[in-house]
């Protein structure tokens, strides 16, 4: 019984990673109609500049989001205006081709600087657990990565309902052409929706780090995780993230319990794979 | 009363369609001009190219003594360019008074704070004051015309573009549009308005502007532009309207 309520919590735990992995590719998918295929390579970027800071300064990894994010909000505005913008107008094709360009040439730069070889984030407390029981234990890096999502995803939500520049991306995400006659400047909002996409990348990369080894290509698997909470979600949905990233990672986690660790993986993309036979718009678009 | 806008001989197409093959009028300031023209006459790609939707391939914009036409649609919507749509687009998942805060702040320019009243003012002389927290995808044909209106004036224009705001409404809904459009011409608003029902235009602009086949077929008095025989033919021809 501890087993099964250690899975769901985990599970659950595991969720709001996994939503915090993919709001940002929501987002940039809501509001600019984009996929972005780059969006796990940028989070093992903002992975890799934790590492160089931590590894320069010696502050802890958390700490290190003070500069990780300012310079992935940075890149992200910067990729959207200098090259995303350029062919948006042009179809939906070739601002897909560009990321997946973005994506291999991330990839090989941090090849170049970092080498193949695995790296960490590690932390003390990334070994640390709440002990409730003998056979329950909350480890502190996942809660922190549940409660840290549940933050970002509320405070995006806040964002998005309050504030005049919130309003002014719904508005580009509603209707790009109408949003233009109202005196928004698309291509600069664009770019801050893509600068907020990868501050929420960076929050993520830097929790993955805390917990993975990872590698320049370890983007890839992101990624899929990040295409896998959207499509079940719903593209584009803040709150329909939040909670397909908590049921990909309870059928993840709970497909291990009862089947294997092996299993993990795969009981979460049959659930992708039912969740895109049957409801292809995913749980919480109409 | 001076120009506001003068239009020198532009020319738009879509592609290889030339919709536009050279087009020349002037309006001036506190004017209420209608635009007609039998279907594919070119009336809405007029309005696109004047918006910043379609930019002309020869020919030029002046608005307000500047040439704009190359300009995109939100810094003409900066410099004074308001335009509604002939099938209302509102931002369905915001409010009514959302819809008309984003083109009071980024189109006008407003801080929030200083917006707040001016959309107020906006919805009250639209009627959709007392709808403000209706959500835009729940409201009627009429009030989605009206908030049409709305979130244009919301961005304080010099001239407002109306896009057939009377199509698909009843006999009496037609009534309280034109009534809106003489309370706005009352303020001192240059109105180009786009119509298909001809009694609407007749009534209530000071000139008329005849399209057919993207060229100028007559402009002047609107009555006199309705009893011109070319202006019937084309109109007797297509729409008996």
């Amino acid at each position: 019984m501890d087993a099964l309520l250690q899975s769901l919590i985990q599970g659950v735990l595991l969720g709001g990673l996994y939503a915090l992995i993919g709001i940002g590719m929501s987002l940039i998918f809501g509001i600019v109609k984009l996929t972005n295929l780059a969006h796990g390579d940028f989070l093992i970027l903002a992975s890799y500049i934790s590492y160089s800071v931590v590894a320069a300064t010696g502050m802890n990894p958390f700490v290190s989001l003070i500069v990780v994010i300012p310079v992935m909000f940075a890149i992200g505005y910067i990729v959207q205006n200098t090259m995303l913008n350029r062919v948006i107008s042009k179809g939906a094709e070739p601002p897909l081709l560009v990321t997946f360009g973005i994506s291999i040439v991330i990839q090989n730069l941090l090849l170049y600087y970092y080498t193949a070889d695995a790296r960490n984030l590690r932390s003390p407390i990334a070994t640390k657990s709440i002990i409730i029981t003998d056979g329950i234990r909350i480890p502190y890096i996942y809660l922190i990565g549940f409660l840290v999502g549940i933050i970002v995803i509320v405070a995006l939500g806040f964002y998005f309902r309050h504030t005049y520049q919130g309003k002014a991306i719904k508005a580009a995400a509603d209707d790009r052409e109408v949003a233009q006659l109202m005196g928004v400047n698309i291509k600069s909002i664009y770019g801050i929706a893509m600068g907020i996409s990868m501050t929420t990348a960076a929050i993520a990369g830097v929790l993955v780090g805390m917990i993975y080894n990872f590698y320049p290509t370890s983007g890839s698997a992101y990624l899929v995780i990040a295409f896998a909470v959207v499509v079940i979600g719903g593209m584009g949905s803040t709150y329909g993230t939040l909670a397909a990233g908590i049921l990909f990672g309870l059928a993840q986690v709970m497909g291990a319990h009862f089947f294997g660790a092996s299993a993990q993986l795969l009981t979460g993309y049959v659930v992708l794979l039912i969740m895109l036979i049957f409801r292809p718009q995913g749980l919480f678009q109409r | 009363m001076s120009t506001i806008l003068e239009v020198d001989n532009i020319h738009v197409a879509y592609g290889r369609t030339k919709i536009i093959p050279g087009l020349s009028f002037k309006v001036e300031e506190g004017q209420v001009l209608g635009v007609i023209g039998p279907n594919g006459a070119g009336k809405t790609t007029l309005m696109n190219a004047l918006i910043g939707l379609v930019i002309p391939t020869e020919g030029k914009i002046i608005f307000d003594g500047m040439d704009i036409t190359k300009l995109p649609p939100d810094k003409r919507c900066h410099l004074g360019l308001g335009r509604t749509y002939q099938i209302p687009r509102p931002f369905e998942g915001m409010t009514v008074y959302e819809n008309v805060l984003v083109g009071a702040t980024h189109g006008a320019g407003r801080t929030e704070h200083k917006a707040r009243p001016y959309c107020t003012e906006v919805l009250k002389r639209t009627g959709l004051y007392e709808k403000r927290d209706t959500l835009a995808g729940q409201l009627t044909l009429l009030d989605r015309k009206r908030l049409e209106i709305a979130r244009a004036l919301g961005t304080d224009p010099k001239i407002l573009l109306l896009d057939e705001v009377a199509a698909g409404l009843t006999d009496a809904e037609v009534h309280d549009v034109m009534d809106l459009v003489a309370e706005l011409k009352k303020t001192g608003l240059t109105i180009i308005w786009i119509e298909h029902v001809i009694k609407t235009m007749v009534e209530s602009t000071d000139k008329l502007l005849c399209l057919a086949t993207g060229c100028l077929l007559r402009y002047g008095d609107p009555k006199e532009t309705m009893n011109c025989l070319e202006v019937q033919e084309v109109y007797l021809g297509v729409d008996e309207e």
